[in-house]
């Protein structure tokens, strides 16, 4: 097992990528695990992160900022203005409201605002800002009919509670926000470490001086390849079971066990997938130096899933992106991704894996065609 | 010997062609991909007039006058809130089936009806909650106060009054391109700074005797090893300069990227962003004495991590590592150079650009210093 050996002690010596990328991975897990930042505010949605300043520190002032707590989930800390706008330009808030001193004095003449700071491009702002008057209109009509400012609050709580007006239509109550998935990321992680951990072994064992000596040696080239073949399929095992064993650990308490199979069902046919891949540009006319193959990797790795829905969910890509990523595998690993996490079946998703296959199969293809003419 | 010792690694920065045709490619097509993958998207999330089709009692005034004053509804920038469809109830269905509207108010009974749960079905569940609301109103004061009935009237007109005028006032947050997506381009460019670390390693490789024929000659001859790297280094500067700058001039120009801020200033900050990676390079190439593919693999390691840490995988890394690790955004190169972006477009030319102008000259200029000490006491025997 001279070549499977030789495989590994190459790999050895070009373990910094690999690690790299593993690393990547665990401490994206790591993070978004403590910060709890799968959710960032970016697409439609009923309750937003926001910050609330209360500079008045009145009655009336405490009841908006109960209101807007009731409906909102209102950030405890204080921020500088620095942070607040970096905040909302990354939206892990939507606005900072601001009650000036002197709002309930302004409130009681009929002249108070309070202050959204936000991003204008989105209507965030627009349904606080609605929100706002509903509540505050409500709150000076019950102050005149009401005892006391507190009777006044409840009823405008109360006439502020819209629940009951709405209805959902039949087929309806799809949640239009999609949260960031670190098993999706999983996907661009099994890429760059497949990548950067193959390509500099094939592509050395493919130099001009080596592949002649090893044509002329006692070897025979069936089990030079055949060697060579179990060595890619347990690297890319061993790199399948990291990544799974991160996402298990990652995902367990938030996915049942058939989901979880599932998941890791599609992450093992994504793995294959890759390491078709890299068995293609392995064979492709290039010299492969270190500097050719990182930047192999990172432009593969990174287009792959920034147009598959890796780092961007599928549906707010364009339909002219969206006819593209179609041809990509890591679309459909995506789009596997997210019909497991809305509770579809084997049944439902094999079609999904089985066109990943197919387009492992034609990188198989095209890299067999590149090597044959190389031989030639 | 000065200029001659420029002019010629000046040429052999140029014939390094695989170096700059990765730098190149790597940043023309990641940034064409960008913009396809995302480029639209913040547009999408703008806001639109809300279309909403209202079935009601025909024939009746009072509920004429309810959808007129929708019709009306605006905007604080005047812009309308509603576009009102007055259809047939099937038809309505047949609408909010197909996505052309996104409710179906039902009066009198107060009863909205929505496809699915969204910002503009939020909006719209504002509206019809405050007609069922002044409608529970009118009850409240007929049963309990009827002889309020008189200042009803008043108070419901000065209501409609007071959401025309609103107690909210939106600010925005400033920024020339307020769109967070623009962040990955900010990546982008710093990624295509750091990487010319590459040919800044591979010059003061090819001057290490350990390493390289001509390393041995170089240590060997006469010329002063300090004046001799810096000018060299000048002249790799120039050449990944002209690589980065017109990667940013693809951007900007053939893919229409606003980056937030005048040319000029991008320009100086690609600039600086290139610095930096040169000087990142430099610094690896003196220290120890291992080869280029290992040291190589080093910056790599820092681009990356830097990249991952500076949100080039999640645009809101940096925030996160702001808030919790505000240290590694100011060390890392990645952070630093998109931070410059970030501070031009959203703040302008003002305190945090210069910060950042500050940083990055300053740690081109530690850089430097550091790799020049090392390279001075790399003597031919210690190689």
């Amino acid at each position: 097992m001279q070549v499977f050996k030789g495989f590994f002690k190459v790999l050895k010596a070009h373990k910094t990528g690999v690690l790299i990328y593993i690393g990547i991975i665990v401490l994206m897990a790591v993070l978004l695990g403590t910060t709890g930042a799968s959710d960032d505010n970016t697409f439609a949605q009923e309750k937003y992160d926001i910050l609330v300043v209360d500079e008045d520190k009145t009655e009336i002032s405490k009841y908006l900022t109960e209101y807007l707590a009731a409906v909102h989930n209102v950030k405890d800390e204080s921020f500088a203005e620095d942070q607040t706008k970096d905040m909302i330009y990354y939206r892990a808030v939507v606005a900072r409201i601001t009650i000036p001193k002197g709002f309930s004095d302004a409130f009681a003449e009929g002249d108070a605002k309070v202050s959204i700071m936000c991003d204008t491009g989105i209507p965030g702002g627009i349904y606080l800002d609605n929100q706002i008057n509903a509540y505050l209109s409500n709150l000076k009509r019950y102050m005149k009919l009401e005892p006391g400012l507190d009777r006044a609050h409840e009823k405008a709580l109360s006439a502020a509670d819209y629940a009951s007006v709405v209805e959902i239509a039949d087929g309806g109550d799809k949640a239009s926000g999609i949260p960031f998935s670190i098993i999706l990321f999983m996907g661009f992680g099994l890429l760059g470490i497949i990548l950067s951990g193959l390509l500099p072994v094939l592509f050395i064992f493919r130099k001009p001086g080596i592949s002649e000596r090893n044509s002329v040696s006692a070897y025979p080239s069936v089990k030079r390849s055949f060697e060579l073949s179990i060595s890619t399929v347990v690297f890319s095992l061993v790199v399948y079971a990291v990544m799974g064993a991160v996402m298990v650990v990652a995902t367990i308490s938030d996915h049942d066990a058939e989901q979880i199979a599932l998941y890791l069902v599609n992450l093992l046919v994504f793995t294959v997938v890759t390491a078709l891949i890299a068995s293609m540009i392995a064979n492709l006319p290039i010299k492969g130096t270190e500097e050719q193959i990182g930047m192999i990797t990172n432009v593969v790795s990174l287009s792959l899933s920034f147009l598959g829905g890796v780092f961007v969910p599928l549906e707010v890509m364009g339909e002219n992106v969206k006819a593209v990523s179609r041809f990509l595998p890591t679309y459909w690993y995506s789009t596997a991704v997210n019909a497991i996490t809305d509770g579809k079946g084997f049944a439902d998703i094999a079609g999904y894996m089985g066109i990943e296959l197919l387009f492992g199969i034609a990188c198989l293809a095209v890299g067999i065609v590149f090597a044959r003419r190389a031989d030639a | 010997m000065t200029g001659r010792i420029f002019i010629t690694q000046l040429k052999l920065a140029l014939r390094n062609r695989s170096s700059l045709f990765w730098t190149l490619c790597f940043g023309c097509i990641l940034g064409t991909l960008f913009y396809f993958g995302f480029g639209s998207i913040y547009s999408q999330e703008s806001f639109d007039t809300i279309d909403a089709a209202v079935l009601s009692d025909g024939g009746d005034e009072s509920y004429s006058y309810l959808v007129d004053t929708l019709k009306e509804l605006k905007n604080d920038d005047g812009t309308p809130l509603l576009n009102i469809h007055e259809v047939s109830g099937d038809e309505a269905k047949r609408l909010l089936d197909e996505d052309e509207i996104k409710g179906i108010l039902s009066l009198p009974d107060v009863k909205l009806t929505v496809k699915e749960r969204g910002i503009s079905e939020s909006i719209l569940t504002i509206v019809a909650g405050e007609i069922k609301s002044n409608k529970d109103y009118i009850e409240y004061i007929m049963t309990e106060h009827p002889e309020l009935a008189g200042e009803l009237i008043s108070d419901i007109s000065d209501k409609t009054q007071e959401k025309s005028v609103g107690y909210a006032e939106i600010v925005s947050i400033g920024g020339q391109n307020k769109d967070p997506y623009v962040a990955y381009f900010y990546n982008l460019i710093a990624m295509v700074c750091l990487f010319c670390a590459n040919s800044s390693l591979s010059f003061v490789c090819r001057n290490q005797a350990n390493i390289s024929e001509t390393g041995k000659r170089t240590n060997l001859s006469p010329v002063s090893k300090v004046k001799y790297e810096l000018t060299g280094l000048a002249a790799v500067y120039m050449v990944q300069l002209a690589a980065s700058e017109l990667v940013l001039m693809y951007l900007v120009f053939i893919l229409k990227i606003n980056f937030g801020g005048d040319l000029a200033w991008l320009v100086l900050l690609t600039a600086l962003g290139t610095l930096l990676g040169v000087s990142l390079g430099y610094l690896i190439g003196h220290i120890g004495t291992k080869d280029y593919d290992r040291k190589s693999g080093l910056i790599t390691a820092i681009t990356l991590i830097g990249g991952f840490f500076a949100g080039l995988f999640y645009h809101s890394m940096k925030l996160i590592m702001e808030q919790n690790n505000p240290l590694i955004n100011r060390i890392n190169p990645s952070a630093v150079i998109t931070d410059a972006f970030y501070s031009l477009n959203i703040f302008g030319v003002g305190d945090r650009l210069m910060r950042s102008i500050v940083y990055l000259a300053g740690l081109s200029i530690v850089f430097i210093a550091v790799g020049t000490v090392l390279g001075r006491r790399q003597e031919y025997a210690s190689l």
